[in-house]
């Protein structure tokens, strides 16, 4: 009986009822929608980085160096010598050299020059490859090209296809296209991974080379060079020697993510005051509206005790009232919260060149937009005791 | 259910101070309680639900002491035995007619479709089978009191009491107000008292309890 009174009572004052439960949705959605956006794209970046041990890259700054071969979103450092990566190939320590050679876009889509090493790099050296050729095969010939799922599904591209390369890594608007003379003609389309490769090219290192004129073996050279070794003390004595080279460095994606990770949460930190304000500014909402209600409710509560409701009776209904105002406007506020997280996480995936997973609530944020509950039902605690104690003759 | 009072005494203030004569309504009969007002004749119908507690005397409905019953179950007595027309019908604002009627109902413990069907029954039978999902302020005044009514009988009640039920209806519709309620009353052998200093109403009654004319001067 105590829920039938709550709900007709808060149908009667359907208008206020919902503007305090739009309040505190749009509280918690606040909240929750940039931590939450944050955490999947740490998670997301993370993800892509996990297929090797180390990016060996021409000494320059460790951040462009990841988001420029891993990511491909930066120009890269510049080039490696070819000698470099043969020398890291060839080196005992080694389980596996994948060299990355950048500078050429398709639509805007990178081309990325690797070899067949590229697609048996693995999360764990127990699993399967990370890339799996979803459709035809990897490249064999010069000018064969694997395109990344993303690149397949928006260039309407699929095996048998064939494009020309541009110059640059990236399409500049406006700018006039120079396009390479060779053509290139796709044999295959991996499987979406959820990481920048869906919208690379994969092409041989050889077919990058000739469309850049470095016929002689002297004038090669790599952008990048992806490292596994084949135990830890030699990663580490590997990272040590390239350091303490001239011209190459060593990165742990791991840890440039770390340190970008440290400017996140700094932020993350500053927006979690701000959203605990908002929650406080929802939790004053509810507050006012109970107490807004309060008068005329004085009146319901009178005829409610003089039909024979018990003051227990009342005191559920006004402290119900408020919890099911509340528990709506957080569910709303979550509900909210992962639908603007899924399509805000949709737009900045596409940017940031990797998916981002589907945006989850861990237990401390969902702990956050919890904590409006006993703040709502606080608030409706004198009002509910007022009523226990409200004579029945006082509005009759 | 028989309602008995006995030196029922009231001090709402120094200079108000009522004292009432020994009442005895017999079971399903029809009274009414006049007197000017201020007179105590609602007051007097606060008493006999429990709605206020005697300052002296006793209160017996049915043979069962109210005025000594602890105010749960004083709750409860008023919830499941006693229906109460008011003066003014306190209608829930914004509930429908027919959910007025299911709270009385649901509070007499009857719940879910059987208090739904009841409450549809007792309102066609009023007339109002046309306004079930009318909030009062869409209702006509007797509209409004026949749900009042009807929210006061559905769950069956062995007292009725009505608070001076032509206060705001005209003249003309008054003598059917009163054969409304004693006929409702007697379909579910209610014992049924009235408050009124309305002519009108007082001459339906055969039973008459008067109250005096000063509030310290209550005769029967």
């Amino acid at each position: 009986m105590n829920v039938w009174i709550t709900l007709r009572n808060l149908r009667v004052r359907a208008g206020a009822t919902f503007l305090t439960v739009l309040a505190v949705a749009l509280a918690v959605a606040t909240a929750l929608v940039v931590p939450m956006i944050t955490r999947s794209a740490q998670r997301g970046a993370a993800d892509a980085a996990q297929v090797f041990d180390l990016l060996v890259t021409p000494k320059g700054s460790s951040t462009q160096a990841v988001l420029s071969s891993l990511f491909y979103l930066q120009a890269p450092l510049g080039n490696l010598k070819y000698a470099t990566y043969e020398r890291l190939a060839r080196d005992p320590r080694t389980r596996r050299a994948v060299p990355i050679g950048l500078g050429d876009n398709y639509a805007g889509f990178p081309i990325v020059g690797t070899t067949s090493a590229f697609f048996d790099q693995r999360m764990k050296p127990t699993q399967p490859p990370y890339f799996r050729v979803a459709r035809g095969r990897i490249f064999g010939a010069p000018n064969e090209a694997v395109l990344g799922a993303g690149v397949a599904a928006r260039a309407g591209l699929g095996v048998g296809g064939s494009f020309r390369s541009e110059h640059g890594m990236f399409e500049v608007a406006g700018a006039e296209h120079e396009e390479h003379e060779g053509e290139y003609r796709v044999v295959g389309v991996l499987a979406p991974t959820g990481g920048p490769v869906d919208r690379a090219v994969l092409v041989g290192m050889e077919s990058i080379w000739s469309s850049h004129g470095q016929f002689a073996p002297r004038s090669r050279g790599v952008t990048a060079v992806l490292y596994t070794a084949t135990n830890l003390g030699d990663l580490y004595s590997v990272a040590q020697g390239l350091n303490a080279s001239a011209d190459a460095q060593a990165v742990f994606p791991g840890q440039v993510f770390a340190q970008v990770r440290g400017v996140l949460e700094q932020g993350e930190a500053a927006y979690a005051a701000l959203s605990v304000l908002v929650l406080i500014l929802a939790a004053l909402t509810v507050w006012l509206s109970v107490y807004a209600a309060s008068v005329e409710r004085a009146r319901g509560v009178s005829l409610l005790r003089a039909l024979g409701a018990r003051r227990g009776t009342v005191f559920s209904v006004v402290l119900l009232e408020t919890g099911v105002t509340v528990l709506a406007g957080i569910l709303l506020g979550v509900g909210l919260a992962l639908l603007v997280g899924w399509g805000a996480g949709a737009l900045l995936g596409g940017r940031l060149g990797f998916s981002l997973p589907s945006p989850s609530l861990d237990p401390s944020l969902l702990l956050r937009a919890a904590a409006l509950f006993p703040l709502g039902l606080l608030a409706a605690l004198p009002p509910a005791v007022r009523a226990a104690r409200q004579s029945p003759l006082e509005f009759l | 259910m028989k309602v008995e009072t006995r030196g029922l005494r009231v001090r709402h203030s120094p200079e108000v101070d009522l004292r009432y004569p020994d009442l005895s309504v017999g079971s399903g009969e029809h009274v009414v309680v006049v007197g000017p007002s201020g007179s105590g004749k609602t007051t007097l119908l606060h008493l006999v639900p429990g709605l206020l507690v005697p300052q002296g005397g006793e209160v017996l409905v049915g043979g069962r002491r109210i005025d000594t019953l602890s105010e749960g179950e004083r709750d409860a007595y008023r919830a499941t035995s006693v229906g109460i027309v008011f003066q003014d019908f306190h209608l829930m604002p914004g509930y429908g007619a027919l959910d007025n009627v299911v709270l009385g109902l649901g509070l007499a413990g009857v719940r879910g479709g059987a208090a739904v069907k009841r409450a549809r029954e007792v309102l066609t039978d009023l007339g109002l089978g046309a306004r079930l999902s009318h909030p009062p302020r869409r209702l006509s005044t007797g509209e409004r009191q026949r749900v009042a009514l009807a929210r006061a009988v559905a769950h069956r009640p062995a007292l009725l009491l009505a608070d001076e039920p032509t206060a705001h209806l005209d003249p003309s519709r008054a003598s059917d107000a009163v054969a409304l309620l004693r006929s409702t009353a007697a379909s579910i052998g209610a014992t049924l008292v009235v408050v009124s200093h309305d002519p009108a109403v007082v001459s339906g009654f055969d039973s008459r309890v008067r109250v005096g004319a000063r509030p310290d001067e209550v005769s029967a």
